[in-house]
């Protein structure tokens, strides 16, 4: 489908009743609204600590597929870099071709922008991240990482253990606790509880329709009566006896209950904000209304996104006029994930919140270091992480996975040196402010022996 | 032994349950009809009323255009949108009027071996796109071995998971892998890395093949000229001995017998393994039953699947509606439509037809859902199970706003684009083939008569739940209250808005 329009006059509906009706709403619902250009912020934290004020940002970015982490973070001159070149003729990237970074590492000429964040001291990249007892299954390890647990249990995803501990009590679960600009509720944000922090791809959708779009009933009619009287009969109704019928209600009340603030913040803020250098991309546009949420204040600590594509089998690459490796699809994606990354620091920075803010990007699972015959790579295991923002501290964290013949794994994947749960643990003890033990319980460790990687000041 | 509902235990609720798992919008009607079926003729007779059913799915001819000989590219119109929006349309057809066990079945392997339209769309290979779903429904009551045999031959699922890419130069193990782990055997299925990779071996040089019409040099699109074949060139097969799943099969020369044979005789040992029978009834029986299946009766009917039935889906699926296990209380009313399931249970609740094709795919794509499309070769997050990932957020906003494309007579709520079809969506108009007296007799909307009518909302949309009567009292209160400005048949149209709207609609 093609580019959605920010705006239409069908869309948006006249203002009067919806506004009127919403201020009696965020009023009876006890939101606090903060100063936005003299108008009402709808987002706005409610108290302090939230990420509305001066809490901590996180931004996740899944890049699903399983990123070829070799040609993203390229081993281009340590001892066994022979054999990256040795196992991918066609695909190896040159030394002189990297961006470069340290340590006999350079990144894929198309992350300038992460490049600068480097310069900057603003990117750890953590090396050889993975599991003990990989498996090379996209969905099984998919599951692995959003749920935090081995086994890729679906019950309840890492996030949402994080959100069901910050809003402690039933009754004080806020969807905005955290925003995925997903379709799907994924299972990273999962909670145990059976509450739902809210997602959301297209803002213009989020909302329950209003009368006033109708050809046959009443213009003048407020129309938000049949949502008040849906509100109420939800409220009435006995919880308790079916789990999956509770999450339906509960799923469908926070949605009546987030979309008044949507769709106000849709009416208060310019669809041309902020200033659109960000790809015309999908992971471009998310993180654009990301950095159009977080402007106003919104009280979400957690973003969540997603970046597809990254499952390189066939024509990973494309030579250019040179006759190198440097274009194609995997070329494409990271530029593109650049570019969003770079736009978003950049408009972190001019709000004056890039301290606050923590980037992580993942996959779930890395590439072969052998390319197979289809210009491609199949699934590997371990890989590279980046994690930016301005508190990161940075440098290279885990050790490089050794690419020597006897320590390959699965069909010559990497071994990991790392474990993706040290990364978690140091992202909510040392930037999202739990005690350890509180982490441990999150993710489901033992924190002694997932020690914290200490990127984060 | 598997214990099985006796015919003295049979109730409505029996009858209500099966009928919400096997047919898409199960409606009042249908539960009483299969309820008399079990009353008078036993459980297993109600059960066969629904698996024994034959479809004869040649009533759902694909379009004229489909094999692309009226136009040059793109469809009937020239515009690829305009022709994925009929496409759909086709399909949500034969899911909202076909046998229902035989489309709820369709829709089961749809998910299950999906196809995507990145690699198709863009060469315009609708041809593989219809050839692949007429194989999922010809096997949805059919053969799953049989079915899995074809897929390895459909042009669309060499497209999707590269195999017509797949050679001995030109090793690449997707679709080995995908066989293995989410098409046969599943995750833990009991393969090593080792078989994928001499599976992914076993199946190199299957090709798709495009000659050009000599006529239309351009037109790369015509019936007879996208086969699939096996090369005539010896080189791309790995010929060499390979054991796969503990079984070694030989080295190939030329002249020994049929190669293109070879990777089905690896299919037909993959068959040979226990979890061939178990990974598909784990897989049903969370479709159609509960996010955690049995592990003692999965084991039993994966075996009777496999061993006993050689494949055929009648006897199997059967066997899961006679058991009770199905029946348990704690199954009941305790998943989650998907969005096939929802759309499909607005036009049976509402009495009307699919709205137009340039308004089926939108619907059903901002419900989770563009069967062309899946988000992964794993196919729509949680078809099977609890399905909690339909209900996120956005999705709970749209599923309540749907039935206003009917009972508003609205599209207000479909994003506008202006690439969707070849007309601008604001152009279209909202269907108008919904009325009331369809579904709920005259003078019940008389409002003296508010307690029956509702009553009858009650019935008609919630078969298996009943309001409270504190959840009336809202009701009548805004019926007389905040309705009070809107004649008669608003206020009915808004009362069933509210129904479609509560998370009980959602369930099943």
């Amino acid at each position: 489908m093609g580019a959605q329009k920010e705006s239409t006059d069908i869309q948006n509906p006249p203002r009067g009743i919806g506004r009127r009706s919403f201020l009696k709403k965020s009023i009876a619902a006890g939101f606090a609204g903060g100063g936005l250009n003299g108008v009402l912020a709808p987002f706005a934290a409610a108290s302090d600590g939230d990420a509305g004020s001066d809490g901590p940002i996180l931004l996740v970015i899944y890049q699903e597929g399983g990123n070829d982490s070799l040609n993203t973070v390229i081993p281009h001159s340590r001892e066994d870099s022979t054999l990256y070149y040795r196992d991918r003729p066609k695909l190896a990237i040159r030394e002189e071709e990297t961006l470069m970074l340290q340590d006999g590492l350079g990144l894929h000429p198309s992350l300038g922008a992460l490049q600068g964040l480097w310069d900057s001291g603003d990117l750890a990249i953590v090396n050889g991240v993975g599991q003990p007892s990989p498996n090379l299954s996209h969905f099984k390890l998919r599951n692995v990482w959003a749920s935090s647990s081995l086994d890729g249990d679906t019950g309840s995803g890492w996030l949402g253990r994080y959100f069901d501990h910050k809003c402690s009590s039933e009754d004080s679960f806020d969807p905005f606790v955290g925003l995925e600009t997903l379709t799907s509720a994924g299972l990273s944000f999962r909670t145990q509880s059976s509450n739902t922090a809210v997602t959301m791809k297209n803002p213009d959708l989020f909302k329950y329709l209003a009368a006033n779009d109708s050809h046959i009933l009443l213009p003048e009619i407020d129309n938000e009566f049949s949502e008040q009287i849906l509100r109420k009969m939800n409220d009435l109704a006995t919880t308790g006896t079916r789990p999956v019928l509770d999450y339906a209600r509960n799923s469908i009340q926070a949605a009546f209950k987030s979309a008044g603030e949507i769709q106000e913040f849709l009416r208060n803020t310019k669809a041309s904000f902020p200033p659109n250098n960000f790809p015309n991309s999908i992971v471009g546009r998310d993180l654009r209304n990301i950095a159009r949420y977080i402007d106003t204040g919104s009280r979400s600590s957690v973003y969540f996104t997603v970046q597809k594509g990254y499952d390189s089998h066939t024509s990973q690459f494309v030579n250019n006029a040179s006759g190198r490796p440097l274009l194609g699809s995997h070329a494409n994606l990271l530029s593109d994930l650049d570019s969003a990354i770079g736009a978003f620091s950049t408009e972190m920075k001019r709000q004056g919140k890039w301290d606050r803010v923590v980037i992580m990007t993942y996959s779930e699972f890395s590439r072969r270091i052998t390319e197979n015959g289809t210009d491609g790579t199949d699934h590997g295991a371990a890989g590279s992480m980046f994690v930016l923002g301005g508190g990161v501290k940075s440098g290279l964290y885990g050790q490089f996975p050794s690419l020597s013949d006897d320590d390959r794994i699965l069909n010559n994947s990497m071994d990991s040196t790392t474990d993706f749960r040290q990364v978690y643990r140091t992202i909510l003890e040392s930037f999202m402010n739990l005690s350890a033990s509180d982490a441990a319980s999150i993710l489901r460790i033992d924190a002694q022996n997932f020690p914290n990687l200490d990127f984060l000041t | 032994m598997i214990s099985n509902l006796t015919n003295f235990e049979w109730n409505y609720d029996h009858a209500a349950h099966l009928a919400s798992r096997c047919i898409m919008g199960a409606t009042r009607d249908e539960v009483s009809a299969l309820f008399d079926i079990g009353r008078t003729q036993g459980v297993e007779a109600a059960v066969d009323s629904l698996v024994g059913r034959a479809e004869d799915w040649g009533n759902f001819p694909f379009p004229d255009w489909w094999d692309g000989k009226e136009i040059s590219a793109g469809g009937p119109t020239g515009s690829i949108n305009d022709s994925e929006s009929r496409f759909v349309h086709w399909y949500l057809e034969q899911l909202h009027v076909a046998n229902p066990l035989g489309a709820k079945m369709f829709k089961f392997f749809v998910d299950h071996v999906p196809i995507s339209k990145k690699p198709l769309l863009h060469q315009n290979k609708w041809i593989y796109f219809f050839q692949h779903f007429d194989l999922c429904r010809k096997h949805s009551l059919g053969n799953f071995k049989e079915l899995i045999h074809g897929v390895s031959w459909s042009g669309g699922m060499m497209w999707t998971l590269d195999l017509k890419s797949n050679s001995r130069p030109r090793l690449n193990e997707n679709f080995g892998r995908e066989l293995l782990e989410l098409f046969t055997l599943g995750v833990n299925g009991g393969y090593t890395e080792e078989d994928v990779l001499n599976t992914a071996k076993a199946f190199t040089g299957r090709r798709t093949e495009a000659k050009h019409p000599e006529d239309h040099p351009y037109t790369p699109y015509l019936d007879d000229t996208y086969s699939v074949k096996f090369p005539e060139k010896f080189y791309l097969i790995d010929t060499a001995e390979k054991t796969i799943l503990g079984k070694t099969f030989p080295k190939i020369s030329p002249g020994q017998g049929d190669v293109s044979e070879h990777g089905s005789a690896v299919m037909d040992h993959i068959f040979e393994q226990p979890a061939s029978g178990t990974y598909l009834v784990w897989k049903l029986w969370r479709y159609f039953v509960a996010p955690e299946p049995p592990e003692e009766l999965v084991a039993k009917l994966g075996n009777r699947f496999k061993n006993s039935y050689d494949f055929e889906i009648r006897p199997l699926l059967k066997d899961i509606f006679m058991s009770r296990a199905f029946y348990d209380t704690k199954n009941r009313g305790n998943q989650i439509k998907d969005a096939a399931d929802f759309m499909v249970s607005c036009l049976k609740n509402l009495k009307v037809s699919e709205p137009e094709p340039a308004l089926t795919w939108p619907a059903l794509y901002f419900l989770g859902y563009d069967p062309m499309d899946p988000p992964s070769i794993a196919g729509w997050a949680e078809p099977e199970g609890v399905g909690n990932s339909w209900l996120g957020l956005e999705k709970a906003l749209f599923r309540s706003n749907l039935p206003s494309l009917w009972l508003q007579e609205t599209i207000g709520f479909l994003p506008v684009y202006d690439d969707l079809t070849s007309r601008s969506i604001r152009d279209i108009d909202p269907p108008g083939d919904f009325e009331i007296k369809n579904i709920i007799p005259a003078h019940l909307q008389e409002p003296e008569n508010l307690d029956l009518l509702i009553d009858e909302l009650n019935d008609h949309f919630l078969p298996f739940h009943r309001i409270s009567s504190k959840q009336r009292a809202v009701l009548i209160e805004g019926y007389e209250k905040d309705f009070r400005q809107l004649n008669v048949e608003t206020r009915v149209r808004e009362l069933i808005r509210i129904f479609m709207a509560l998370p009980e609609f959602q369930l099943q």
